[in-house]
């Protein structure tokens, strides 16, 4: 983006339906969203069906005229309640990966190898970061990863700023935990 | 340690595990995406035009608060008091270079192009912009008053044309790599364009004055020339399309086209030819009435103005033609893209002939013809005579 307030033409340009604008909004934002996804499902093909899902149902949000104040947290509010349907639908604990999925994550990581990461601190993080509760892990993928304000993580975790913060706390240190163990 | 595991976090995001996605699903699923979304909303480009301009004055203050801006907004400030802000943007509009509220014009262009996100848009703005530039040439050709001052407004006003119309070309090419559909209409627009740039540009240094032609000439035959070179790109990008067989484009508007082209090239070859059959009669002339003597201990550089250089020269002009034969005779062959190169061969021919009658000219007025021949039974003659169709020879060559 050029600067924030391209970016906020950008926005203004989406919520009037323009379609290369949301053609825009889509390069912009797919990576992080499908980031935000996968560490929920832990499955490609899932993350990209529900990716796309995304971002249809918030096109599909805007052509109803629904009210959006802000844009960049009402994406990821989107992608969290169609994760909390994927789950629903495959009759699971919605938004809870416990570590019976282990070998699954792990499997789903094989190509941890195949990328040759060799890099241990790295296999390590994302080992300790599958084993985070998925709370923890959401608030660690939109600070860390996505660099979101603590009032934009607020509004899509609908807490307050200050339970984001004690949250962001525990989330690192029950990371550094599982990296450590 | 807090530090090293947002750094491991922020790396983990290039590997596939740690979340990165597939890039041809990235393509596939944004081409899905936009094939959902593009129909039923053409109908809301009213509303979403209106909506941006709202944002583009929120982005017009922004730009007014950095130092770079604030001399316009000084001026904006100081007119919109007494006229009010349509009015002072409406002067501004028709503001040229050298005027107090010109820098509100440009700057309200560079605010037009920062908004833009699509290539396609940003190559027609580059279009109007060197539209509008011409039409500041025009009308800054026919100013009267203090010459050296036009001179300047001139010059500057025909390097940003040449700008304008490079910035079109580069977005040519930009979007004839992106999109099939879209190039080819922006390339059929800026072969037209560029056509009558071309001739409007000449007309304009036809009609100055030989003191204001001799000091912005070069100046006007570089936006000439990058009008040319742009207009040849676009209508590469048209012959290319039309030769793998894309839709678009039919077989009758090509070859129009491409005529039109080769048509162009004729004109500039014919001036070219008039230009070098005088500065050849000027320079033969001129080597004619001087002896050997006259030429061992004349400025005149002997190593350019020799026969054979002089034949060289006048050679080019029907190389040039001869070139251009070839283009009509592949174009009525069917070989689209070797007729466009042969014409773009025949201009950089006419160029160098215009070169070189250029440099044959000003080598004549270098020369101490005084000095050199004074006394001997042509020197009145030759003072009368020569140098006065040196001067007419050099009248329609200076500043080519």
């Amino acid at each position: 983006m050029k600067n924030p307030l391209s970016q906020q033409i950008l926005f203004l340009k989406v919520k009037n339906q323009d379609p290369e604008a949301y053609g825009q909004f889509y390069d912009l934002y797919v990576k992080r969203i499908y980031r935000f996804i996968y560490f929920k499902v832990n499955s490609v093909s899932d993350s990209q069906d529900i990716t796309s899902e995304v971002f249809l149902k918030l096109w599909q949000y805007l052509r109803e005229g629904k009210e959006i104040k802000n844009l960049n947290a009402f994406i990821y509010i989107v992608a969290r309640n169609l994760v909390v349907d994927f789950y629903r639908q495959r009759r699971q604990e919605a938004l809870s990966i416990n570590a019976d999925k282990a070998p699954e994550i792990i499997d789903g990581r094989s190509d941890i190898l195949k990328e040759q990461m060799v890099d241990s601190d790295l296999q390590a993080t994302i080992k300790g970061m599958d084993r985070l509760k998925d709370e923890y892990k959401e608030a660690i993928i939109l600070k860390y990863f996505d660099e979101l304000s603590i009032s934009e993580i607020a509004e899509i975790l609908n807490k307050s700023k200050g339970a984001v913060r004690v949250l962001l706390h525990r989330s690192l240190k029950a990371l550094k935990d599982n990296i450590n163990e | 340690m807090n530090k090293d595991l947002i750094k491991n976090l922020k790396r983990i995001s290039e590997f596939e595990a740690g979340g990165r996605p597939q890039e041809d699903w990235l393509i596939s699923n944004r081409d899905i995406l936009m094939s959902q979304i593009r129909p039923a909303t053409d109908q809301r480009e009213t509303e979403y035009q209106s909506a941006e301009r709202n944002y583009y004055w929120q982005y017009v203050n922004n730009l007014f608060q950095q130092r770079l801006m604030r001399p316009a907004l000084a001026v904006v400030v100081l007119f919109g008091l007494t006229l009010g802000y349509n009015a002072t943007v409406s002067v501004a509009n028709s503001s040229l270079e050298g005027d107090i509220l010109y820098p509100v014009k440009t700057a309200q262009e560079r605010v037009q192009l920062a908004l833009t996100f699509s290539q396609e848009r940003e190559a027609k703005l580059h279009i109007d912009f060197a539209e509008r530039r011409l039409d500041e040439l025009n009308r800054l050709s026919q100013q009267t008053g203090d010459s050296q001052k036009k001179v300047k407004k001139i010059t500057k006003t025909a390097a940003n044309l040449s700008k304008e119309v490079s910035s079109v070309k580069d977005k040519l090419n930009q979007i004839s790599i992106a999109s099939v559909d879209t190039a080819l209409l922006i390339a059929k627009e800026i072969d037209s364009t560029t056509l009558d740039l071309e001739q409007k540009i000449t007309e304009v240094k036809d009609s100055l004055s030989e003191e204001v032609k001799s000091q912005v000439g070069d100046t006007l035959v570089q936006a000439i020339s990058t009008t040319k070179d742009t207009g040849s790109s676009a209508l590469g990008v048209m012959v290319d399309k039309y030769t793998k067989g894309e839709a678009g484009i039919s077989d009758q508007e090509i070859i129009t086209r491409l005529t039109e082209r080769i048509k162009s090239a004729e004109e500039d070859l014919a001036k070219a030819s008039w230009e070098v059959n005088q500065a050849v009669d000027a320079a033969t002339s001129t080597l004619s009435l001087m002896d050997a003597t006259a030429k061992a201990s004349s400025t005149l550089s002997l190593t350019l103005v020799s026969t054979s250089t002089i034949e060289n020269i006048s050679l080019l002009p029907q190389q040039a033609k001869n070139t251009l034969e070839q283009a009509k005779s592949l174009l009525v062959q069917g070989e689209l893209a070797s007729a466009l190169a042969k014409v773009v061969e025949s201009k950089e021919i006419v160029l160098g002939a215009t070169s070189g009658a250029q440099a044959l000219v000003n080598d004549l007025q270098n020369v101490d013809l005084s000095g050199n021949v004074r006394g001997t039974s042509t020197s009145s003659q030759l003072e009368t005579g020569t140098m006065s169709t040196s001067s007419e020879s050099t009248s329609p060559i200076v500043g080519q």
